[in-house]
């Protein structure tokens, strides 16, 4: 077998990778080898990505979107079309992720069997997530206090709450 | 130290890497050289901005070095090869080689964290204290729904990817490597071996790293992958102890015949090397020889051709394969010693 990045020596390392139950293999030769990042996780992925767009968009969108509608879908940021989004699997901006919105949800779900960020948050930005977490935070509090029937600290959790969704609703209001 | 640092015998090494994005640049597939190049400077510019008592960063731009200067950077872990395809990109590396940091890789930024050992919420730690002092200077691409926006629908959400370099020669010998792949791959976690003739992995190295990114805070990527790798740990010494039980005049051969050939050998191969050094690495473990561990893990890495190239001052051919030989027998003699 030959190496499969210089087609001229032969193929004496062979690499394998699996995700998900997906077998991914390359061979190359002692020389490529060690410009393949042994160490770097991230394995060219685009037809691993095609795989789960294919899964996921036309059977959910059908109705909609056919083949020839695909390049309708341009970034209005970065210019970039679903086209080539799909044959790379790789976004051109943020605002892509916006674009492509119906698009790209199942696959994430597919990718990473949730949807919704729950890390770490942006210091400046993700004001909404912030309040969000803040707030289920407090339901989850009030409802404790109730049990419990410490019901001066329940008081304090609701008009914690109250302002927090008053936050909310100005923000909302403002991004509208 | 902490417990963690007992298992330097079966983990090598830890790894933390965030991807970041910077708000209003384009991402690498569409970004244009002057975008790029003000990634460059944003970055150092905030790296500056830290704490004088922090460590300080050198920057090394990818038009500046040779090709074998790019393969030792990508040996060492510090950068990868895709990052050393782009003219304009750049890796600021820490004084003590722990924390590198590339930028325009797939991602603007990708923060990396590389620690000896078994330490991989140390390393998440540093990365993020890293994460943190770049914020103070630049904004994010970052979205209430999927959290940091990378490049890569596999990478969004933490931004995350956690590994570990662990060695399990044992397991590889017991045949029991696609056993466990199957079970990992049921709790999100990949596993990566460099196949070498055959279907045992070159040095039995294999690196494990977390699949997911999305929908998982960062501190329970890091304790599920830690937990993961800590039931690994117990079969692969569970392994180890039956064969020296069951099998010990053959383990004992293995370890001394490699350690013969590597402590007599004129000319070598990194495949050989890498198979040869993976059985001393375990006679050492089970004191059937006497060898410096740590000193066993600088010469994995110091066998590779870039490195070796370099620190011999000579091209990569392969009269390589004879520098390598000498280069071992010389380590191994010093250990002796
Ligand atoms: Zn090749
Ligand atoms: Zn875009």
């Amino acid at each position: 077998m030959l190496c499969q990045n210089c087609n001229q020596k032969p193929a004496s390392i062979h690499i394998t990778q699996i995700t998900n139950g997906e077998k991914k293999e390359m061979h190359l030769c002692e020389q490529c080898s060690v410009l393949q990042d042994t160490y770097n996780i991230s394995f060219n992925f685009p037809s691993f990505i095609a795989n789960f767009l294919d899964l996921g968009d036309y059977s959910q969108q059908s109705s909609e979107i056919n083949e020839n509608t695909n390049n309708l879908y341009v970034c209005p940021a970065c210019g970039m079309d679903y086209d080539t989004f799909k044959k790379y699997g790789k976004f051109g901006c943020r605002v892509c992720y916006h674009t492509f919105r119906s698009h790209i949800n199942p696959m994430i779900k597919k990718l990473h069997g949730k949807d919704q960020h729950i890390g770490k948050l942006v210091k400046h930005g993700g004001e909404n997530l912030r309040l969000e977490r803040e707030l289920a935070e407090l339901n989850a509090k009030l409802t404790k206090a109730v049990e419990l029937e410490e019901y001066e600290d329940a008081a304090i959790y609701r008009d914690k709450i109250k302002a927090i969704k008053k936050t909310i609703e100005e923000q909302n209001s403002i991004n509208s | 130290m902490s417990t963690d640092y007992k298992e330097k015998d079966i983990v090598i090494s830890s790894r933390v890497r965030l991807a970041r994005n910077i708000k209003d640049l384009p991402f690498a597939a569409m970004i244009q050289e002057e975008d790029s190049k003000k990634a460059i400077k944003l970055v150092e510019g905030a790296l500056n901005n830290q704490d004088q008592s922090m460590p300080s960063f050198n920057k090394v731009e990818v038009k500046d070095l040779n090709t074998n200067e790019k393969r030792m950077l990508v040996e060492k872990h510090l950068a990868s090869k895709e990052w050393s395809k782009n003219d304009e990109a750049a890796v600021f590396i820490r004084k003590d080689e722990n924390v590198s940091i590339m930028v325009n890789e797939e991602d603007h930024i990708r923060i990396q964290c590389i620690l000896d050992s078994f330490q991989l919420r140390r390393a998440f730690d540093i990365a993020n204290e890293i994460d943190d002092i770049l914020e103070e200077k630049i904004r994010y691409a970052f979205d209430d729904k999927y959290g940091y926006l990378t490049a890569c629908p596999s990478n969004v959400g933490t931004g995350m990817r956690a590994s570990v370099m662990i060695h399990l020669p044992s397991l590889t010998l017991g045949n029991q490597m696609n056993d466990l792949i199957q079970t990992l791959a049921r709790f999100g976690i990949t596993i990566r071996g460099i196949y070498g003739e055959g279907s045992q992995s070159l040095g039995d190295l294999y690196q494990i790293s977390n699949q997911i990114t999305l929908g998982l805070n960062e501190e329970t990527i890091i304790r599920n992958l830690h937990s993961v790798i800590k039931e690994i740990i117990k079969r692969e010494r569970n392994v180890r102890n039956e064969m020296l039980i069951n099998n010990r005049i053959y383990l004992e051969d293995k370890v001394f015949r490699a350690l013969g050939i590597l402590e007599n050998a004129r000319t070598i191969t990194v495949e050989e090397s890498m198979k040869l050094i993976s059985l001393i690495r375990l006679g050492t473990d089970l004191e059937i020889i006497e060898q410096d561990i740590s000193e066993i893990n600088r010469l994995i890495l110091s066998i590779q051709p870039g490195i070796l190239s370099h620190t011999y001052g000579i091209p990569i051919t392969n009269k390589l394969d004879n520098t390598r030989a000498e280069h071992i027998r010389k380590i191994l003699g010093k250990n002796n010693t």
